[in-house]
C-alpha cells in the first residue's frame, strides 16, 4: 500500500464530507486543508515555480469547489479527482506558453522504470533512459510519470488521465517496449 | 515535440514553503465572487459587458444614421415651387 491507498473508513468519512461540501462551500475548508500540500507537489514536480505553482492551485481548487456538485464516487479517492483537474490545468498552461515541462523523479523510481525496460542503472544507462524518455510525447511521458516516478496504481492514472484502466495498461505497456526498443538501440 | 528538463532526487517543498501560499479565505472570496449572479454586479464594471454594450449602442447609432440617410425627402410637384396652389 503506497500513499496514494485510503483505507474504506477514510474513504467513507470523506465521502461524508464532499457531501457536505456539495451543500455548504465552508465545508469544502476540510478538503482543501487535506489535499493542498499533495496538490501543490503534483503541480510543483511538473513545473518547478513556486508562484506558477500556486497560482495553478489556486485555480484547480477553485475548479474543484465550483464542480463539487457534479462529483461522483467511482471507487477511487477524491484526491484522484483533485489531481485530474490539477492535470489538466498543468496541461493548459503549457499548452498556451509553451514553457519547457519539468519531469522530476528520484533514484528509486529511474531504478523501477531501468527494472522495465531491462536496463541497469549504470550512469552510461541512466543517461540514456533520459534520452529515451525525452523523445516521448507528452500523453506518453505523462502515463510514465504517473506510474513509475509517482507509484501510482492504474485505476488512478485512468482516472487523471481521462482513459479506461485497460487502455492505461496497454499503453504503459507499449512505451516500455518503445523504450526497451531505444536502448537496446543505442547499446548496438 | 515537447521539451523536457528532467530533474532528479529533488526535495519536495517544505511544509512552510507550501503553507505560504495556503488561503481558503482567498479561495472562498474567489468561489464568492464566481458565483455571483451577473445581475448583481453592474454591468459598466464587466469590461467585457461595458465593451458589448459600448458596441451595440454604436451599431445601432450607425443603422439609425443609415435610415435616416436612405429616407426619401418630402417633395414638391415641379412647377410649383412657390406653394401657391394652381388654379
Amino acid at each position: 500500500m503506497n500513499s496514494y491507498h485510503q483505507s474504506e473508513d477514510d474513504l467513507q468519512q470523506e465521502l461524508e464530507w464532499i457531501r457536505k461540501a456539495q451543500t455548504d462551500p465552508d465545508c469544502f475548508a476540510y478538503l482543501y486543508e487535506k489535499y493542498y500540500k499533495s496538490i501543490f507537489a503534483f503541480i510543483y514536480r511538473r513545473t518547478d515555480q513556486e508562484e506558477l505553482c500556486s497560482d495553478l492551485c489556486s485555480i484547480t481548487f477553485l475548479k474543484a469547489m465550483l464542480a463539487i456538485g457534479k462529483y461522483q464516487y467511482r471507487g477511487v479517492p477524491f484526491s484522484a479527482w483533485l489531481f485530474r483537474i490539477a492535470h489538466n490545468e498543468v496541461k493548459m498552461h503549457f499548452r498556451k506558453n509553451k514553457g519547457e515541462r519539468c519531469v522530476s523523479l528520484d533514484s528509486k523510481a529511474a531504478r523501477m522504470l531501468a527494472a522495465e525496460t531491462d536496463g541497469n542503472l549504470a550512469a552510461e544507462d541512466r543517461q540514456q533512459l533520459l534520452l529515451a524518455l525525452s523523445k516521448l510525447p507528452v500523453s506518453e511521458m505523462e502515463l510514465i510519470e504517473l506510474r513509475f516516478f509517482e507509484e501510482r496504481p492504474f485505476s488512478e492514472v485512468a482516472l487523471i488521465t481521462g482513459i479506461t484502466e485497460n487502455h492505461a495498461k496497454v499503453k504503459t505497456y507499449r512505451i516500455l517496449n518503445k523504450l526497451k526498443a531505444f536502448l537496446k538501440g543505442s547499446r548496438t | 515535440m515537447a521539451t523536457y528538463r528532467f530533474k532528479t532526487d529533488v526535495p519536495e517543498p517544505t511544509d512552510e514553503q507550501i503553507g505560504k501560499h495556503k488561503n481558503f479565505g482567498k479561495l472562498r472570496a474567489n468561489y464568492q465572487q464566481a458565483t455571483k449572479p451577473l445581475y448583481k454586479t453592474p454591468l459598466y464594471k464587466n469590461k467585457k459587458v461595458f465593451l458589448a454594450l459600448i458596441l451595440l449602442a454604436l451599431v445601432a447609432y450607425l443603422i439609425a444614421e443609415f435610415m435616416e440617410e436612405k429616407k426619401p425627402t418630402r417633395q414638391t410637384p415641379p412647377g410649383n415651387q412657390s406653394g401657391q396652389p394652381a388654379h
